[in-house]
């Protein structure tokens, strides 16, 4: 196992494109986690800094307390997992797995001992003597997994490892993978475009953006409580509300929204200030307008579609924003078009924050 | 235990070169050896052109009494140089022209149609680009310019088509519109279909959705295959030494005054050559992507009626039908003929004037120089094609994964430079540069021809090696580097095994256009000898069934060739 840690990371390619900007993190012994971020947001870049190929910069990268250049990449005991595996299509299933320790000039009968172990670690014995041209595509990801155990990598990096795979084996390699990763006690970073499967398999997610780090926590952090309007953007899907803070003085702060005011949660922003309220869809409620109704905005309703599990209904608000809340399918009320009705929030659900100052769509950009 | 010495000797091997490949991969090592490949690039293959530039700047004054002011001839080897070279463009010009009809409706029809014999044409075509120049020259000259061809059909006692301008044509034609067909089949058959299919929909005939909308995404290779054959046939030595009679286009000039040893006008004469081809190259290079194809205009009725079945199933066998008598059997002519002189002359009967014994009987012993040039020529090609093989992949793969673009494209472009030159003024200029006015290392003889054939070869070896190592996947190198390879080890035990048939391929490339080089090996050859040339001496001498021995000869070989490279392309 080995502790991974970023200190101030930055990779420049050619003259000007900051592929990676002050890139500071620590990824714990045994962790799994997951970098996701729109395209070009550098997780790739963060892959490569991790595996060598790329070096940085500016800054440095540690694993375990020493510093990865001045370690021989044979004892960086990593092992990469490639999207279309990578499994060298000139060797068969046992030379493929056999080609780390046989680099890193391993005896005979060691990498004889390896190769078996790591066959077995992957229920692959009886494809040994296979070549990558008759497997298929989670045999051939088995095998790369294989490969990264016989080379006895502790630190296992993977580039949309599921990517190449059908939908169905998909989320059922996920549970595989994470389950091998900890059996073998590897620290794993992922790199996803998938939020969904980054949410599920990891311990720790990073979300990137133009290089930099936008925030690093848990599935759990990122959906509940997302540190930035960023996050709150780019992970799931959220909807957000211009204000100004009325009342700052209990735990749910008062927020001013056009000429109504809800409460939401307290974000440490004072009295006066402008703010954004940032909504995941699924967490707010459109009701028909009734006096029990609590902690509400009223709006108009534009659109009610159905989409499968959920049903998608556009709401413009009295300020005229509009958002979309995502209602579950089973709800029974069906709204009709320029029928008036309740925003419903809950304030514990909802976060809060200070208005972007270059605006809300510039800081959205990717 | 036996075992465990067998393992620990194993180890000690495999930890020893996995050392010494660690070593060599440090990153000075990898810099001395990009250092070596380029100057060895220099050295052989642009380093005589530029020393030619060299020597015609410092020996102006001699060169210009030479060539313009000459005590007795006047400016009378200018002016046959002008004629020469005007001869030479307007002959390639014509070829191109006709190359393009014809190369790329032979294209077409391989890439789009699939019928029986379509992969046996498909070689067919590739033939006259493998067979020296030089017997498919002479197989052209004795089917059109003699009585023994098609004048038979007509009952006629001489040729149809006498040596001269005419038969310089024809017989370029064939060995140059392979080199469009080739450039641009690949890509037509690979072209997305849906593409079309919308054009179709939107109501455009087949013809006008070939030129408006097939033919552009095609177009740089295309240009890039027409530049290759104008320059071929603007380079071309042996096959028109034999057609051209008097006619004498710039590179049998230049072959000619050479054998007179007229070294100053040759200079002149080849670096002007070599000035038209480069201009060339670079105009391609820096216009290619520019030039759209002409005529956006649509002549809807017009080329309705082109693209009606008729007229199209027309073209189509017409283009086939033109290369089968233009090409096919012209340039295979020469067996027929070896088997009509095999023992006597058809006409007079006589013995003395059949294949059997001008090769074998007669008293100068032509089988025996037939042994030794081939022995010769294979020792070249083979000679050639190793060394090649050892300096282009370095080049190769420098080309390849460079990430200094201006390095790249000027590489690229530099490397093309022996291909499109005639091969008589690089043999040329080899000879001056590494002969007696030179560095004064090689005289004319076998080590000069191998120079020479490495120089015009060179290219040939690394496009193809480019090709393979642009195709393998970066991830393998990557996956390599993770495990703990270092450059060296990775490349040894991952990009090799990718490369084995781009090796392959180029191999036989390089050994065939060696095997069959006339030009250059004129120039550089001394006392030696080897098959294409002297097929051109028994030609000259008048014993045209020996000839036709020594072409067959050729034939075979080069047709060998291209069959193992169809089987090793085909394994891809």
């Amino acid at each position: 196992m080995t502790e991974i840690q970023f200190k101030h990371v930055t990779k420049i390619f050619g003259k000007k494109v900051e592929a990676v900007k002050d890139l500071s993190f620590i990824i714990e012994d045994g962790e799994y986690v997951s970098l996701i971020g729109p395209s070009g947001c550098g997780k790739t870049t963060t892959l490569r800094l991790l595996a060598g190929t790329v070096l940085p910069t500016r800054g440095k990268i540690f694993f375990d307390n020493e510093e990865v250049e001045k370690l021989p990449i044979q004892k960086r005991n990593l092992g990469f997992v490639f999207q279309h595996f990578a499994i060298f299509p000139h060797m068969n299933v046992w030379e493929n797995i056999a080609y780390g320790p046989t680099v890193k000039g391993k005896r005979k009968s060691e990498i004889e001992e390896l190769v078996e172990h790591s066959l077995s670690s992957v229920q692959m014995k009886k494809r040994a003597e296979s070549f990558p041209s008759e497997l298929s595509a989670p045999e051939l990801q088995k095998v790369s997994l294989a490969r990264v155990i016989a080379a006895e990598a502790k630190i296992l990096l993977l580039d949309e490892p599921l990517g190449a795979l059908d939908q169905k084996i998909r989320e059922e390699f996920q549970f595989f993978l994470r389950d091998f990763v900890k059996k073998q006690g590897l620290t794993a970073i992922h790199v996803t475009h998938d939020q969904a499967e980054a949410l599920s398999i990891s311990d720790k997610v990073i979300v990137l953006n133009k290089g930099q780090l936008i925030q690093m926590g848990t599935p759990e952090d990122l959906i509940f409580s997302p540190t930035n309007l960023f996050t709150s953007f780019f992970v799931g899907e959220s909807d957000f509300i211009e204000g100004y803070i009325l009342d700052d003085s209990t735990r749910f702060s008062k927020v001013r929204v056009g000429l109504e005011s809800v409460y939401v949660q307290n974000a440490g922003i004072s009295k006066g200030e402008r703010v954004v309220i940032a909504i995941r869809r699924e967490f707010f409620d459109v009701k028909k307008p009734n006096k029990n109704n609590e902690n509400f905005l009223t709006g108009k309703i534009i659109s009610d579609k159905f989409l499968g599990l959920f049903r998608r209904v556009k709401v413009l608000l009295k300020n005229q924003q509009i958002i979309e809340a995502k209602i579950h399918a089973k709800s029974p009320i069906k709204f009709k078009e320029n029928e008036t009705v309740h925003v419903i929030i809950d304030p514990s659900r909802t976060r809060c924050f200070e208005f972007p100052k270059e605006g809300i769509q510039k800081s959205l950009e990717m | 235990m036996i075992r465990t010495d067998k393992e620990d000797i194993e180890i000690f091997f495999r930890k020893t070169r996995l050392k010494i490949e660690t070593l060599l991969s440090r990153k000075s090592v990898v810099l001395a050896g990009k250092v070596i490949t380029i100057s060895i690039f220099i050295l052989i293959i642009i380093g005589p052109i530029f020393y030619l530039l060299l020597q015609i700047f410092l020996y102006w004054g001699e060169i210009y009494s030479k060539v313009f002011n000459d005590p007795i001839l006047g400016n009378e080897a200018f002016l046959m140089m002008l004629r020469s070279i005007g001869l030479s463009l307007k002959v390639a010009g014509i070829v191109t022209f006709f190359d393009l009809i014809v190369g790329i409706s032979i294209a077409w029809v391989l890439a789009r149609y699939d019928f029986k014999g379509r992969k046996v044409l498909d070689t067919l075509v590739d033939m006259p680009m493998a067979v020296p120049t030089s017997a498919l020259g002479f197989s052209i000259y004795l089917f059109w310019g003699t009585n023994n061809g098609i004048s038979r059909l007509f009952n006629s006692n001489v040729g149809l088509v006498s040596q001269g301008t005419l038969l310089i044509i024809l017989t370029h034609i064939a060995f140059t519109f392979p080199y469009v067909t080739r450039s641009i089949k690949g890509i037509i058959a690979d072209l997305d279909l849906n593409i079309e299919k919308a054009a179709k929909t939107l109501g455009a005939p087949p013809f006008t959705i070939a030129r408006m909308i097939s033919l552009p995404m095609v177009k740089e290779s295309l240009l890039a295959g027409t530049v290759l054959a104008f320059t071929r046939s603007l380079g071309e030595t042996g096959a028109t030494l034999i057609v051209s009679g008097v006619y004498q286009t710039a590179p049998v000039v230049i072959v000619s005054w050479m054998k007179g040893l007229k070294i100053p006008t040759t200079a002149f004469l080849s670096l002007i050559l070599i000035v038209i081809s480069l201009l060339l190259l670079t105009a391609v290079r820096l216009f290619a992507r520019r030039v759209g194809l002409p005529w956006n205009k649509v002549f809807p009725r017009f080329e309705r009626k082109l693209s009606s079945k008729k007229v199209s199933r027309t073209r189509d066998s017409l283009s086939i039908t033109l290369f089968f008598v233009f090409v096919f059997i012209p340039a295979l002519f020469v067996i027929i003929y070896l088997f009509q002189w095999w023992n006597k002359s058809p006409f007079s009967g006589d013995n003395e004037a059949g294949m059997i014994y001008q090769v074998f009987q007669a008293p100068d012993k032509k089988i025996d120089s037939i042994i030794h040039a081939f022995i010769t020529s294979i020792e070249v090609a083979l000679i050639v094609t190793i060394v090649n093989l050892i300096i282009a992949t370095p080049m190769a793969l420098l080309i390849s994964k460079t990430k200094d673009d201006k390095l790249k494209g000027l590489l690229d472009t530099l490397i093309d430079i022996p291909l499109i030159i005639p091969s008589s003024a690089l043999g040329f200029s080899i000879f001056f540069l590494w002969g007696s006015n030179g560095l004064h290392l090689l005289s004319p003889g076998f080590l000069m021809i191998i120079v020479s054939h490495i120089s015009f070869t060179y290219a040939y070896c690394v496009r193809p090696l480019v090709g393979a190592f642009d195709a393998i996947p970066t991830m393998y190198d990557e996956a390599a580097f993770a495990f703990g390879s270092s450059k060296l080890t990775a490349f040894r035990t991952v990009t090799i095994p990718f490369l084995k048939s781009g090796l392959i391929a180029a191999s036989i490339m390089t050994f065939t256009r060696s095997m069959s080089e006339t030009g250059a090996t004129i120039i550089v050859q001394g006392v030696e000898r080897t098959i294409p040339v002297l097929l051109v001496d028994f030609f000259e001498a008048s014993t045209f069934p020996a000839a036709a021995f020594a072409a067959s000869l050729l034939i075979l070989i080069s047709f060998l060739s291209l069959l193992l490279l169809r089987y090793v392309s085909k394994e891809r």
